[in-house]
């Protein structure tokens, strides 16, 4: 994994988070709710969290069998749902 | 009764500080015909007390078949016409009229354990007459700075091969472990003066959180800190584990260590901030060591990290799942459908082939998928 530039996002303070065989748990302690993550959600989030967005998107591209569109869909639909449940917080455009 | 349970009353009763603070707290606090409610009363003795101090009726609760001998103990000491033991969770205890005191002793380390916060939240919600009291009534817990071998030891153990096998696994849990000892004068050595985290009613029912600040007072190293409560009992009456109190009684302690042993010197701050969420059961410590040289050591630990967790676990925590799934809803009901007996696992991966980029990643996670509807069919 090449890294670049400053990460896109991050998991705020307030959320607790720990990886559980590939899936990843996090809990919210401002709802004091869990979430979780299945293997593609979590290595989507750990990517968000390390890289710039397009390298995130990028790298996730190259290692799944999918197409692009559909990935960055996907990718999309899934920062959206977790910024929205205040569990990613973006911190650099991109 | 198991060697633990009567080992665990044992101690209990043998505490004359406990009994003694326990018996004058209720003598202050129940007045004559007034009803007492005992949370998880184990052998009754709180109960017997409420009686000596003029009750006219207690009911004694608790989840456990110690009810029992509870039952047989008050008979023998000639309180079973006014004393009844009920076999039920607190929560799930319905009365005919509200009481007057609620009394408990369910209570150790920074006090969330065992539920009592949210016990005495909901007597007091549903079981407690307007203007009723509770035994305690409150609590301030306490932090100090410590070097602490033996909680140091309980962490280390898991980085030192023993019998030469790598159980450094195991380390990450132990750090982030909230530990509960018996903490008396001279196990532990203070590097600073212990200090208030929070103070709050009994029936307080929301998160304990405070951040403290320590100037090291002697050298020595940082393994961790030590968290004690000091009970409010009734006006007049205190009860603490403090264990640099002469006054102590016999009471687990808190130890949250940090994740390395720190070595500190006079003038070095440490800072600390502790999360506790009794409805979690979920502790998280975050500390800070400026040394007195300028250098800085910050390490953020919490139980959530120190809890055995396995895939099969995790779908029991995430209550909530923030991952767009309604294409695999949609692959749910297509696997479902394909399941009629006499397709293998194969076969239905293979009709579904055409999803693969569509509802899952990869062909692997489809398989996946397959396989935990097959087993969810079969169980």
């Amino acid at each position: 994994m090449t890294i670049t530039g400053e990460p896109a996002f991050e998991i705020p303070a307030q959320v607790l988070y720990r990886e559980v065989d590939g899936q990843m748990v996090l809990l919210d302690l401002a709802s004091e709710q869990y979430f979780g993550l299945d293997e593609v959600g979590a290595d989507m989030v750990t990517r968000l969290t390390r890289q710039p967005f397009d390298e995130a998107l990028s790298s996730l591209i190259a290692d799944y069998e999918v197409e692009p569109e559909t990935l960055h869909r996907d990718l999309d639909e899934l920062v959206e749902s977790l910024v929205g449940a205040g569990l990613l917080e973006r911190v650099a455009e991109g | 009764m198991s060697q633990r349970e009567l080992s665990e009353h044992r101690r209990y009763l043998a505490d004359e500080r406990r009994v003694a603070a326990y018996r004058a707290a209720l003598a202050e606090v129940v007045e004559p015909a007034d009803v007492v409610l005992d949370l998880g009363a184990g052998s009754g003795l709180l109960g017997y007390l409420a009686c000596e101090a003029g009750a006219k009726a207690v009911v004694a609760v608790d989840r456990g078949d110690i009810v029992g001998l509870g039952r047989r103990i008050a008979a023998d000491n000639g309180y079973a016409d006014r004393i009844t033991h009920v076999q039920a969770l607190s929560v799930e205890l319905e009365l005919d009229a509200p009481v007057d005191v609620v009394v408990c002793d369910q209570i150790g380390g920074l006090v969330h354990d065992a539920g009592v916060l949210s016990s005495f939240a909901d007597a007091r919600r549903r079981l407690l007459a307007p203007g009723g009291r509770l035994v305690p009534a409150g609590f301030r817990v306490f932090l100090a700075p410590v070097t602490f071998d033996v909680g140091r030891q309980a962490v280390e153990f898991w980085a030192s091969r023993p019998g030469g096998t790598d159980v450094g696994a195991a380390r990450a849990l132990a750090a982030n472990t909230e530990w509960k000892y018996h903490v008396a004068t001279g196990d532990a050595v203070s590097l600073a003066p212990g200090d208030e985290l929070a103070s709050f009613p009994s029936d307080h029912d929301g998160p304990i959180a405070g951040t403290l600040r320590f100037e090291i007072g002697q050298a020595g190293r940082l393994d961790g800190f030590v968290g004690w409560f000091e009970a409010q009992m009734s006006p007049s009456v205190t009860l603490t584990n403090d264990p640099w109190s002469a006054e102590r009684f016999d009471r687990s302690c808190n130890f949250y260590a940090t994740d390395e042993a720190i070595d500190v010197v006079p003038g070095d701050r440490v800072r600390v901030a502790v999360d506790v969420r009794p409805r979690l059961g979920v502790v998280t410590w975050s500390t800070d060591v400026d040394h007195a040289d300028g250098s800085r050591r910050r390490m953020r630990q919490s139980t959530l990290h120190g809890t055995l967790m396995t895939g099969a676990t995790l779908d029991g925590h995430a209550l909530g799942r923030p991952v767009p799934d309604s294409r695999r809803v949609d692959l749910l009901r297509a696997v479902v459908g394909l399941v009629d007996g006499t397709r293998t696992q194969a076969d239905i991966v293979a009709a579904l082939s055409d999803r693969v980029g569509d509802g899952f990643a990869s062909r692997p996670h489809l398989e996946k998928f397959v396989r935990d509807v097959a087993a969810l069919a079969r169980g």
